[in-house]
């Protein structure tokens, strides 16, 4: 085996090892972000629309 | 077709889904912010999944596997730019930081900022050229890519084509980057899952010793050495790697599609953090594809036909050839994702770079008010259908020269080197001024746009335009800035034209 044979040899078992893992990680926090960030996003929208209310009783 | 029912019953499902679920969040759409960079709240690991999304589609495959098609395991050498930038820009934070707390929504804004609103117009407008002349191969390469893969009759493919890009329209036009955010979390499932799938069912078919059979005896050195015939002189070699590593800063830097996750983080660190993390990502965003274009050369040299098929058709043969039904529904659901994902992106980065720095920029330039949040969004919404027709029109008009990959990396440079020359100038040398702005912007756009008008001649120089384009841009720079400091003495940071 070249030296170059085992270099990409090797970056390709890297690549899917890596790609793979990450991949579940990513997925398994990310679940939780998508929550946290729609429940962030309807909180401020909650919060405009009693200002908005506010301002019009007033 | 080459799909039975049950593969059918996935992508429609899929399908179906993806609408529903871009569609339902428009509800959290309030003004600007959250449809430009979804209220800035995105964390790491959605950033992550988003910024893959958004840089992975159909046509990254395809290029990325024409190269290995082409120029054996030496082309794996293209994924080592990918990791040195990240890293740098994720550790150092260098440029992007001061862009993220300077609260932007799109690159050109800082030149606004830095600069004088004419340079944002300016780099606005050629940006919007680089990067729609960009986007627009898109349809055509991966209509042909899905003609291969399902066997739907190229009679239909342009009504293919329009209806997917409706469904993305749609749901990005309602929901902004909270419908990209959301709908990428469940693309990202499926085309990480078909990626990992398409490695092992086509290596399984060629094994270890097929591709290096065919790659050593079909291409000999070349094929498996980067720097084959020296350092200096390899297709890989210096010249490559100097330009792809500027390259894909400036593109870090100055490509709306990934820039806009900087934008839309938290804060500087979580976009750090995510750059960080993506040179990981982006490794093997360019190592698997390119290796798939590899098992593909192997396998149709072991049938003896590897000359017969084209570069940019060898993966969806592949893909078509060895996976079965079934698999097929999941791998081409994984893919139509990766498709869906990057349009909704570019569409959205894109059309912002139209209504915010140009549009948006010249109302504001005539009538001296600024459009309300509200009047933005409408702006936005309407100029992403524009940009929408006219992909479709030009995909089907237009035939690439040369490598996809060098066609891409060209029309993105028209405004990449001026980009980041005037962001990092403005940053770090007081006396950046905006004539140099200007001139870094024209100059650095030459060397791309004569690759592009004369690519056959020019082709096999595209390392020295590349960098040739950084190198004019700085110098545009030194030159343009030099001249208005002789001239204003006062040394104003703000100037007005």
């Amino acid at each position: 085996m070249g030296f170059w044979e085992i270099i990409w040899m090797l970056s390709i078992l890297f690549a899917v090892i890596s790609f793979t893992v990450l991949s579940i990680s990513v997925l398994y926090k990310g679940y939780g972000e998508v929550k946290e960030m729609l429940f962030a996003l309807d909180d401020e929208h909650q919060a405009n629309k009693k200002e908005e209310n506010n301002n019009e009783n007033k | 077709m080459n799909f039975n029912y049950l593969d059918l019953i996935i992508i429609i499902v899929y399908v179906l889904f993806i609408f529903f679920a871009g569609s339902i969040v428009k509800k959290y759409i309030k003004g600007i912010d959250d449809y430009l960079v979804a209220g800035r709240s995105m964390g790491f690991s959605l950033g992550l999944i988003s910024l893959m999304c958004t840089e992975i589609g159909m046509i990254t495959y395809v290029y990325f596997a024409e190269l290995g098609y082409g120029k054996g395991l030496a082309s794996l050498m293209v994924a080592v730019p990918f990791v040195v930038a990240f890293l740098f820009l994720g550790k150092t934070g260098f440029v992007i930081k001061k862009m993220m707390e300077m609260k932007i929504m799109t690159v050109p804004e800082f030149f606004s900022k830095r600069y004088s609103k004419g340079v944002r117009l300016y780099l606005g407008i050629i940006m919007a050229i680089g990067g729609i002349l960009n986007f627009g191969v898109f349809p055509g390469v991966e209509a042909k890519f899905i003609n291969i893969v399902t066997g739907i009759p190229e009679e239909f493919l342009l009504y293919t084509m329009v209806a997917l890009l409706t469904i993305v329209l749609l749901y990005t036009l309602v929901g902004g980057m909270v419908s990209v955010i959301v709908t990428n979390y469940v693309q990202y499932a499926l085309l990480s899952f078909g990626m990992i799938i398409i490695t092992i069912i086509g290596f399984n078919a060629v094994g270890w010793d097929g591709i290096m059979n065919a790659v050593s005896v079909q291409l000999g050195e070349k094929g498996v050495n980067p720097f084959d015939p020296s350092f200096l002189d390899g297709d890989f070699g210096l010249g490559f790697l100097v330009w792809q590593i500027l390259m894909q800063i400036s593109l870090l830097i100055g490509w709306q599609a990934v820039s806009a996750r900087l934008f839309a983080s938290k804060d500087p660190k979580t976009g750090q953090k995510i750059y960080r993390w993506s040179a990981l990502m982006f490794f093997s965003r360019a190592i698997l594809p390119i290796f798939w274009g590899i098992i593909a050369f192997a396998y149709y040299t072991k049938l003896g036909i590897a000359s017969e098929i084209q570069g940019l058709d060898a993966l969806p043969n592949l893909i078509k050839d060895l996976v079965p039904h079934g698999v097929l529904g999941l791998i081409f659901a994984g893919l139509l994702a990766a498709s869906m994902s990057t349009y909704a992106s570019y569409l959205l980065s894109w059309s912002s770079i139209v209504s915010q720095d140009i549009v948006g920029n010249l109302i504001k330039f005539i009538t001296g008010k600024e459009l309300s949040s509200k009047k933005q969004l409408q702006l936005s919404r309407i100029v992403m259908a524009v940009v929408m027709l006219f992909i479709i029109w030009w995909s089907l008009f237009h035939k690439i020269e040369g490598y996809l990959y060098f066609y891409l990396n060209m029309t993105a440079m028209l405004f990449i080197p001026g980009t980041l020359i005037g962001v990092a100038m403005g940053v770090y040398w007081d006396k950046a001024r905006t004539l140099g702005a200007y001139l870094a912007i024209t100059f650095g756009a030459v060397p791309p746009l004569l690759y592009l008008v004369f690519p056959e001649e020019i082709t096999k120089y595209a390392s020295e335009m590349g960098y040739g384009g950084f190198i004019v841009a700085l110098i545009g720079m030194i030159i343009g800035s030099g001249i208005q400091n002789i001239y204003n003495k006062s040394g104003k940071l703000k100037e007005t034209v």
